[in-house]
């Protein structure tokens, strides 16, 4: 790899990148689209050859998010999820606090164990039937749910696509993500649950002091039950389609014992459940995300010509050595600047171009622990709430929103998105600081 | 009582009316209204208030529903009769009270049972019976007549698509034969069909009823060709009021198509005079349209 840039050539993957990377935030063309075409461009430009490009490409990533789509699309066609979310709806009593607290809860377990986007495509539809009946604000609940899917999804490897691409890349296993993260996330789940209980206090009132408002409770579960039971239940497929998901997070947990990478687990489990559920394979592979598939694919191609131009290493040099050697302070700034630039930019294309970054960066000042990977985790996946482009569950769950009647605005996001992402990324500076002053 | 309760319990009534006949809804009101009175942790000198208030909320619904409304004016007339069980403590007064629910809802389910029994005398073998929403007769009367071997057909109008999937996923649960058609390609089937069946969700004194928004038009149609239509009810659906009283909702909605934006104007039930049917059917069997105070339980 060259150290500096190659000046006049670097020039051309500069500008792609720059263009696509706009196209991407402004959400001007589809993000698959938008990153192969400059892959293209690279390409008939001869800036790197078709050979090239595909050594970029982190197949380990691909295969992770393709298998995890597979089981999660095979156990929600079961109409687990569904049930899940009516019996939580159930528990709750249309008691605010505890839809807050419970549909919390499911929200970032389910963050992290599956991905963020297929949480909230379960729990916010349910989530604004459910306020919406009793005559509660439904825009808090959403907002609320959103902020913990990202925060949840920063506890595990498969939970968020940043923490995907760091174990892919950097091979950091799901037990070091999970014990190492595991910890920070709770606390910030917890402190930030109790800003949106005071933030929305007057609102969290009790209601079993009221009778007219437990007998809506109960009509609006009736209500639920009806609307959102009326599906099919394959439990055939449920049993088959969860025993495959805990074969594949056990094998997660055990792969320093098996020497499985997770996208092999991953995968793997994927195809035994497609086997032996006898699923519509065309069908099923239908419901796979191939645009961020591909999206993912054309942004390794995209860094990796950058990286061979040697642009990565100036912004290493020159952005983040510039601040000196000492680990305390690269921690951090690897933290806020993650942080803050995932919010407003993507935190996928973020994440990939900050990995050769960090790789550079520890060439030159060595971290133990991991910690500069871990500040990268962090700052990625709780920067993805500043705004409504910061994550791809965001974005979803505004358009889900919309669709019910509930208009979300980019500043209805920031003002409580930035406030939640500084709370998170405060726990993680004391987290970050802690950690490395115990390793040194 | 507070506005914004009764917003929601109307909403509530409305959508839940969509998927049950009116009798079920109130089925599901009692019981929704036994298990918030076990949860209730009012102070104790609030829990007559909180009755009257959810009882006045229930009876003013828009629009109003039976046979729940007259449940409730049952209820209170009990609760008076027994001064609120104010001399019994907290717990006790909740039994009491659930105990008089319980009995209510006992009676209903009785009315119901022989509704059903009374109805399924007017299913005959061959018949070709036309239905539009999920009433008495889809959730009683066919299963019933499909479980004694009787030969019939249903054709189903498409009108509200949530209605017309419940009227399919009860039919269907029951192996009834159907066939479904939009309501404007009734026109058609005149040549095969024999009856309309439909229900109510009240009977008014003044000689109409109040009926699922839609009904108005098919039974006009069905009238015109001479199509015997019957009118299956629980007794408990009659009340002493006038149409003019129902309080029908009107909905006033922003529609978005394509681009094109329009306010959609529509009443949550129609009004339709008894004159148009021809049988009215109660858990008494047939009796007479004209004479419906004799038959008012309230």
């Amino acid at each position: 790899m060259e150290h500096t840039v190659q000046h006049s050539s670097a020039l051309i993957p500069i500008i792609v990148f720059v263009i696509v990377y706009a196209a991407i935030t402004f959400e001007l063309v589809n993000k698959a689209a938008a990153t192969l075409a400059g892959v293209g461009l690279l390409v008939v430009l001869h800036v790197i050859n078709e050979h090239q490009a595909v050594s970029f490409i982190d197949f380990e990533t691909l295969m992770l998010l393709t298998g995890m789509m597979i089981l999660v699309t095979l156990i929600k066609k079961s109409g687990f999820f569904t049930i899940v979310s009516v019996r939580i709806a159930e528990i709750t009593k249309g008691s605010p606090v505890k839809i807050l607290v419970l549909f919390s809860i499911v929200t970032a377990l389910m963050s992290a164990f599956l991905d963020n986007v297929t949480t909230v495509l379960i729990i916010i539809p349910i989530i604004i039937e459910l306020t919406r009946g009793l005559g509660l604000n439904p825009k808090n609940y959403v907002l609320s749910q959103v902020i913990i899917s990202n925060i949840g999804g920063t506890a595990t490897l498969i939970g968020d696509p940043p923490n995907v691409i760091i174990g892919s890349k950097v091979g950091l296993s799901f037990n070091q993500f999970i014990l190492t993260l595991s910890p920070v996330v709770i606390v910030v789940f917890i402190i930030v649950l109790a800003y949106i209980w005071f933030i929305n206090r007057v609102e969290f009132k009790p209601i079993n002091t009221s009778l007219s408002k437990l007998v809506a409770v109960q009509l609006l579960l009736e209500k639920i039950k009806f609307e959102f039971s009326n599906i099919t239940i394959d439990k055939k497929l449920m049993i088959q389609g969860l025993t495959c998901l805990t074969i594949a997070i056990l094998l997660f947990i055990t792969q320093t014992i098996t020497g499985l990478a997770p996208g092999v687990v991953a995968l793997g489990m994927a195809m035994v459940l497609l086997i032996i559920s006898k699923a519509d394979v065309e069908e099923i592979l239908e419901e796979v995300e191939w645009s961020t598939l591909l999206f993912f694919t054309g942004l390794f191609i995209l860094v990796g010509a950058l990286e061979e131009y040697g642009v990565i290493n100036w912004i290493a040099q020159n952005v983040f050595m510039n601040v000196g050697d000492d680990p305390y302070i690269l921690v951090l700034l690897v933290l806020w600047v993650s942080g803050i630039g995932s919010g407003f930019l993507d935190n996928i294309p973020f994440t990939i171009t900050m990995i050769p970054i960090i790789h550079l960066i520890l060439e030159s000042t060595p971290i133990p622990n991991d910690i500069l990977w871990w500040a990268l985790a962090l700052g990625a996946c709780f920067g993805g709430n500043i705004t409504m482009i910061g994550a791809s569950a965001n974005i979803i769950s505004v358009g889900i929103a919309k669709k019910y009647g509930v208009e979300i605005s980019f500043i209805d996001f920031m003002k409580r998105g930035a406030v939640v992402t500084l709370i998170s990324l405060i726990v993680s500076s004391i987290f970050l600081v802690l950690y490395l002053r115990f390793s040194l | 009582m507070s506005n914004k309760d009764q917003l929601v319990l109307d909403a509530l009534f409305r959508d839940i009316v969509k998927f049950y006949s009116s009798s079920q809804t109130s089925l599901i009101t009692l019981q929704a209204l036994q298990t918030s009175i076990t949860e209730l942790d009012c102070p104790d000198e609030d829990f007559a208030k909180e009755l009257t208030t959810v009882c006045d909320i229930i009876k003013n619904s828009r629009p109003r529903m039976f046979p729940i409304d007259n449940l409730i004016i049952l209820l209170e007339k009990k609760l008076q009769e027994n001064n609120y069980f104010s001399d019994k403590d907290f717990d006790s007064r909740k039994t009491a009270i659930i105990e008089i629910i319980n009995l209510l809802a006992e009676r209903l389910r009785n009315d119901m049972n022989e509704l059903a029994n009374q109805g399924v005398k007017h299913i005959e073998d061959g018949d070709y019976i036309i239905l539009h929403s999920v009433e008495e007769a889809v959730e009683l009367l066919l299963p019933m007549a499909q479980r004694m071997g009787k030969k019939f057909e249903v054709l189903i109008l498409r009108q509200d698509l949530v209605k017309t999937k419940q009227v399919i996923t009860l039919l269907k649960a029951e192996g009834i034969k159907y066939t479904v058609i939009p309501e404007w390609d009734l026109i058609h089937f005149f040549d095969k069909v024999n009856k309309l069946f439909i229900g109510a969700h009240a009977l008014t004194v003044d000689g109409k009823f109040v009926s699922d928004s839609g009904t108005s038009n098919i039974v006009s149609e069905c009238h015109i060709h001479n199509l015997p239509i019957y009118l299956f009810a629980p007794s408990l659906e009659i009340t002493n009021k006038f149409s003019r009283d129902q309080n029908l909702y009107l909905k006033d909605e922003l529609i978005s198509v394509n681009g094109s934006e329009y306010n959609l104007v529509s009443h949550s039930s129609d009004i339709l005079s008894l004159d148009l049917v021809d049988h009215l059917i109660t858990e008494e069997g047939a009796v007479d349209k004209n004479k419906l105070e004799e038959y008012c339980k309230v």
